[in-house]
C-alpha cells in the first residue's frame, strides 16, 4: 500500500476524530446556552420576587484587595458607599496590599469621615504576594458572618450586595453567590468592545447554563459572597492559586455546598484596554486553571459532585484536548491549502463549517440580549471575534502550557493593569468622586 | 531539408530522436512530409527534390537529370515527354515513401528501446479524393497504407485545401474511401481544418459568406468525420469560434441516441460518450445500481445501451463526496465500468497513455489481474495515475476496510453534526425572538 495512501488515511482519522472532538464541545456549549435561556427567565421571576420581600440582613464585610490602585479606587469606595445595603451592616475593608502610590493615602481620607470604610495595610514586607493571600489577611481583619468580595476596580449597583445576600439568607445549601460583572470600558476600543461580548457571553452561557443544568457554578473574582463559616472550614484561600476564585470554587462543592449565579446582581469592572494586558491577563487565567485542574485531577473520582467531575474535565478538555484538535485541523486544512496531503472526506463539511459560525453568532446574539446588547454593531463584532479574537486563545494556551510544562516557570500573581479612569460609559455617568479631603479643599 | 541527402536525413532523425527522447511525449504525429511543390512542373521555381544529392540520385537510376524536365529545349521537358515525368513521379513518390519508412524505422527503435508508450499517427494527403496530389506532391497514401501494415500506427488523411469548402458531408466520402483499404484493426483518423483560408478577393472558392467554417457547416464536419472514421483531429489557428468549439463534442456525439424518461435518460451509441449535464446532478445509475463515473457534471458513458438514472446533488453548502471511490475521468475510450463502494473495475482503449483521475488515492491498481503501482498524482480532489496504452481491463481498489469506515463515520457524523446545528439554530432564534418580544422598552434616560 503507498506510504502516502497510509499517511493520509491516518490524517483523514485524525481529521474526523478532531471534528468530532470539536462538535462534541461546541454542542456542550450549546445546550449550556439553551440552558442559560432558561435560567434568564427564571431570573427575572425570581428577582420580582426579592423585590417584594423584606429581609433582615446581617453583617456583611466587603474585601478589596488593593495593590497600586490610586487611578481607580475613589470611584470604587464611592459605589460601595451607595450600597443600598444597612448602614449599621456593612463594613468596606480596603486591603492595601503594598501599594507603592497614593492608594492607601486616597483610602486613608474616605476612612476618616466614612464610618463604614476601613484601610487594612498589609505590613511591610508581607505585601504584593498575590490577591490569595491579601484576602486571607484581610479576612482575619473581620468577624463579619459573611463576607463579599470586589475587586479594587469594581463599581456595582447600589442593589447588587442586596440580591446576593437575600439568595444566601433564603437557601442555606448555598456556601457562595456570585453576581454578573460588566465592562465599564466597553466602548473604549476594539479589544475592550470584544472583552464586553466575551464576558456578557461567557456568564450567560456558561455560568447561567452550568446553574440551571448542574447546579454549579465558578466563582469570579469579584461580586461575590461567600460565608465566613465555610472560608473558616476551608482555611481560606490557597495562596498558591493564581486563579483563586476556580480553586475555591472547586472546594466549596467539595464541601457539599453550591455556588449560585445570580444575574441581577451586577457591578462594573474595568477590563484591559491593551492587547498586552489583555495576553497577561489571559495567561494567568489558563496557568491558574491548569494548576487547578492538576490539584484536582487525582480527586477527580472522589468527587461528591458528579457534574463537578464533568466540569473538571470538560476545563481540562478545553485546554488540552480541544486545543489539539483545533490545531490540528487548522494544520491539516494549511496542509491541504498547498496541496502537501489531501484529505477528501464524505460528508457536507461547508455546512458543517458555516453551521458553526452561525451557532457562534445566535448563542452570543442570545445571551447579549438578555443584557439588551444585541445591537447591530455588536453582532457585526461577534462575526469578527470568530476569525480574530477566539484565535488569539490558542497562542495563549499554547504560552500557558509552554510557561508550565517546559519552562516551568513558577506561577505569580501578575495584577491586571489599571486605565485612567475616563467619563462612565458603563453603569452611570457619574463624575468620578472625591475623597473628602479634596471635597474640604473644595468646600474651602 | 534536402531529406534525399543521406547525412542530412540522418542529421535530422537524430534532431528528432533526441526531441522525442527529451520529453516525456505521449506520442508523434508524423505530418506534413511531402514534397512542397505547389503545382508541379507547372510551377518549375518551386519544383523539389532538385538538391544536388537528389538529380545524382535520380540520374543514376534513370539515365537523365531531372532538371531537364523543366527545360523546354531538353527531349525530356515534362510536356513532351510523359514517360520522362512519369519516372520522376515514381522517383518522388518513392522518395516520400522512404522518408516515412526512415521516420517510422526511428520511432520504432525508440519505442522498442526506451518509450513502448509512445502512440505514433502518420498523416497524409488524401490523394485518391484528389489525384493531383501525387504528381505534384509525391503523395501516395496507397504506399502508406503498405507501411502501417509493418509499423503499428494510425493513418490520418488529410484534404487538400482545394476541398475545404466543398460539402462538409465529403467526410463520410472519405470514411468510406480508406477504411476498405486498411486492415482489421488498422485505426483511421480524419484531419480537418477549420482555418481562416478564404479570401474575398480571390472567389475562387466557393462564394461562402463566412472565412472560416463555423456554424452548422462546422458542426457537420465534425459529425461526418466522427462518423466516418475512429477519431478526428481539428487543425485551427485560434480560429474556431469558441461558441462553435462548446457545440463540437456533441456534433461528434451525435450517432448516440438519447431518450428522456421519467427520473433519467436512456442511451444507445456506438462508442463510449461524455454525457454532459447540469452540475446539480450529482450521479447516474443503471438500472441495476451501478454507478456511471461523473466529474463536475460530465458522466462517462461506455457503448452500448443504458438506462441511466439521475441523482441530485444537495445544495452547495451541504453538497458532499460521496461514499466510496468513483473513476472520475479518463483520456482514453472507457469500454465498460463496474463501481462498487470500494473498488472502480473498468475497461478502457487508448492509442497513448491512459490518464485516469479518481475520487480517492488508490490502495491498489490491477492491471490485467496483475498489480502495478504507479504513482498517483494529487490534484484538486482528485488522484489520477497513467496508465499503458492499448486495451485493458482494471481494478482500482480505492477504499479499505478502514477507510471505508472512515468514510461512512465521516458522512453520518457530518450530517448530524449539521442536523443538531440546525435544529439548535432555530431554537436559538426562537429564544431569541422570545427574550425581543418579551423584553420591556428600555427607559428613556
Amino acid at each position: 500500500m503507498p506510504e502516502q495512501t497510509l499517511l493520509e488515511l491516518d490524517l483523514s482519522i485524525i481529521f474526523l476524530l478532531s471534528v468530532i472532538m470539536i462538535w462534541f464541545m461546541i454542542a456542550y456549549q450549546l445546550v449550556l446556552a439553551l440552558a442559560g435561556y432558561f435560567h434568564y427567565r427564571g431570573s427575572l421571576r425570581e428577582k420580582r420576587s426579592i423585590d417584594s420581600r423584606q429581609f433582615d440582613f446581617p453583617m456583611v464585610s466587603i474585601l478589596i484587595p488593593a495593590h497600586n490602585e490610586e487611578k481607580v479606587i475613589a470611584r470604587t469606595l464611592g459605589a460601595m458607599l451607595k450600597m443600598d445595603y444597612p448602614r449599621d451592616r456593612l463594613e468596606i475593608l480596603i486591603i492595601n496590599d503594598g501599594s507603592s502610590d497614593s492608594t492607601g493615602e486616597i483610602v486613608g481620607r474616605f476612612a476618616q469621615t466614612e464610618p463604614r470604610v476601613r484601610l487594612y495595610n498589609i505590613p511591610h514586607g508581607e505585601g504584593g504576594r498575590g490577591k490569595s493571600r491579601a484576602l486571607n489577611l484581610g479576612l482575619r481583619q473581620t468577624g463579619s458572618e459573611y463576607i463579599a468580595v470586589y475587586d479594587a476596580d469594581n463599581t456595582p449597583e447600589p442593589s447588587a450586595l442586596k440580591y446576593l445576600m437575600s439568595q444566601l439568607l433564603l437557601d442555606s445549601e448555598l456556601g457562595a453567590v456570585l453576581g454578573k460583572f460588566r465592562t465599564v470600558n466597553k466602548s473604549r476600543n476594539l479589544l475592550t468592545r470584544f472583552i464586553n461580548i466575551e464576558t456578557l457571553s461567557f456568564q450567560s452561557m456558561l455560568q447561567a447554563g452550568r446553574w440551571k443544568l448542574f447546579r454549579i457554578a465558578t466563582l469570579p473574582g469579584t461580586n461575590f459572597v461567600i460565608r465566613r463559616s465555610l472560608l473558616d472550614r476551608l482555611h481560606g484561600w490557597d495562596e498558591e492559586a493564581i486563579t483563586e476564585d476556580s480553586e475555591i470554587s472547586i472546594r466549596i462543592n467539595q464541601e457539599g455546598y453550591r455556588i449560585k449565579y445570580i444575574p441581577y446582581s451586577i457591578t462594573y469592572e474595568q477590563e484591559p484596554e491593551t492587547w498586552s494586558a489583555w495576553i497577561n491577563q489571559r495567561t494567568r487565567w489558563v496557568r491558574g486553571n491548569n494548576y487547578v485542574a492538576m490539584k484536582f485531577l487525582k480527586e477527580i473520582p472522589a468527587f461528591k459532585n458528579k457534574f463537578l467531575a464533568i466540569e473538571l474535565l470538560y476545563l481540562l478538555s478545553l485546554y488540552y484536548v480541544f486545543l489539539v484538535a483545533i490545531v490540528s485541523s487548522d494544520v491539516l486544512f494549511l496542509l491541504g491549502v498547498f496541496n502537501v496531503v489531501v484529505i477528501s472526506l464524505p460528508g457536507p463539511y461547508t455546512a458543517v463549517w458555516l453551521v458553526a459560525i452561525f451557532l457562534f453568532v445566535l448563542e452570543i446574539l442570545l445571551a447579549l440580549s438578555y443584557d439588551r446588547e444585541d445591537t447591530p454593531g455588536n453582532i457585526a463584532l461577534t462575526s469578527m471575534m470568530y476569525f480574530t479574537y477566539c484565535q488569539f486563545w490558542i497562542y495563549i494556551v499554547g504560552k500557558a502550557i509552554y510557561l508550565d510544562v517546559i519552562k516551568k516557570e513558577k506561577r505569580t500573581w501578575v495584577k491586571t493593569v489599571r486605565f485612567d479612569v475616563g467619563p462612565a460609559s458603563g453603569n452611570t455617568a457619574e463624575p468620578v468622586p472625591k475623597p473628602p479631603a479634596m471635597r474640604s479643599q473644595d468646600q474651602g | 531539408m534536402a531529406l534525399t541527402d543521406t547525412a542530412c536525413l540522418a542529421a535530422v532523425k537524430g534532431v528528432f530522436r533526441e526531441f522525442l527522447t527529451k520529453y516525456d511525449w505521449d506520442g508523434v504525429n508524423l505530418a506534413e512530409l511531402y514534397f512542397e511543390a505547389g503545382n508541379g512542373p507547372r510551377d518549375p521555381k518551386l519544383l523539389t527534390p532538385m538538391h544536388p544529392s537528389a538529380r545524382d540520385e535520380f540520374r543514376r537510376a534513370r539515365g537523365f537529370d531531372p532538371a531537364l524536365l523543366l527545360d523546354p529545349l531538353s527531349p525530356y521537358y515534362w510536356k513532351k515527354n510523359a514517360d520522362a515525368w512519369k519516372l520522376f513521379e515514381e522517383y518522388r513518390v518513392d522518395a516520400i515513401t522512404r522518408f516515412h519508412e526512415e521516420f517510422l524505422n526511428m520511432i520504432r527503435d525508440l519505442r522498442q528501446q526506451e518509450k513502448p508508450h509512445l502512440d505514433v499517427i502518420v498523416t497524409a494527403m488524401d490523394n485518391l479524393g484528389s489525384p493531383d496530389l501525387r504528381p505534384n506532391h509525391g503523395v501516395d497514401v496507397k504506399r502508406i497504407i503498405d507501411l502501417q501494415r509493418r509499423f503499428n500506427f494510425t493513418l490520418q488523411v488529410e484534404d487538400p485545401e482545394s476541398e475545404w469548402s466543398k460539402d462538409p458531408r465529403r467526410y463520410q466520402q472519405m470514411g468510406q474511401r480508406y477504411r476498405p483499404l486498411l486492415g482489421p484493426g488498422a485505426r483511421l483518423m480524419l484531419d480537418l481544418n477549420i482555418i481562416e483560408f478564404r479570401d474575398e478577393k480571390k472567389p475562387t472558392v466557393l462564394p461562402l459568406p463566412t472565412l472560416v467554417q463555423t456554424g452548422i457547416e462546422s458542426y457537420q464536419m465534425v459529425h461526418a468525420a466522427a462518423f466516418a472514421a475512429d477519431g478526428l483531429a481539428i487543425y485551427s489557428e485560434s480560429s474556431i469560434r469558441p461558441q462553435d468549439l462548446r457545440m463540437m463534442g456533441f456534433a461528434a456525439a451525435a450517432q448516440a441516441v438519447l431518450r428522456h424518461i421519467p427520473g433519467g435518460w436512456t442511451i444507445e451509441t456506438p462508442f463510449p460518450v461524455v454525457m454532459q449535464l447540469p452540475q446539480d446532478y450529482s450521479a447516474l445509475r443503471t438500472e441495476t445500481g451501478e454507478l456511471i463515473s461523473s466529474d463536475r457534471g460530465m458522466f462517462f458513458i461506455p457503448p452500448g445501451a443504458h438506462t441511466l438514472l439521475a441523482e441530485f446533488r444537495s445544495a452547495a453548502p451541504f453538497a458532499s463526496p460521496p461514499i466510496g471511490g468513483r473513476l472520475l475521468s479518463i483520456s482514453g475510450e472507457l469500454t465498460g465500468i463496474t463501481t462498487s463502494s470500494r473498488s472502480v473495475t473498468f475497461s478502457y482503449r487508448s492509442d497513448p497513455r491512459c490518464l485516469v483521475s479518481f475520487t480517492h488515492r488508490p490502495f491498489a491498481l490491477f492491471l490485467d489481474g496483475k498489480e502495478v503501482g504507479p504513482e498517483a498524482l494529487a490534484g484538486y480532489r482528485r488522484f489520477s495515475v497513467v496508465l499503458p496504452p492499448g486495451e485493458h481491463r482494471v481494478i482500482a481498489v480505492l477504499e479499505t476496510t478502514v477507510s471505508y469506515g472512515v468514510d461512512i463515520t465521516s458522512f453520518w457524523s457530518s450530517w448530524i453534526i449539521v442536523a443538531f446545528g440546525m435544529t439548535s439554530g432555530a431554537a436559538l432564534l426562537t429564544f431569541y425572538a422570545a427574550v425581543r418580544i418579551s423584553r420591556r422598552p428600555e427607559p428613556k434616560t
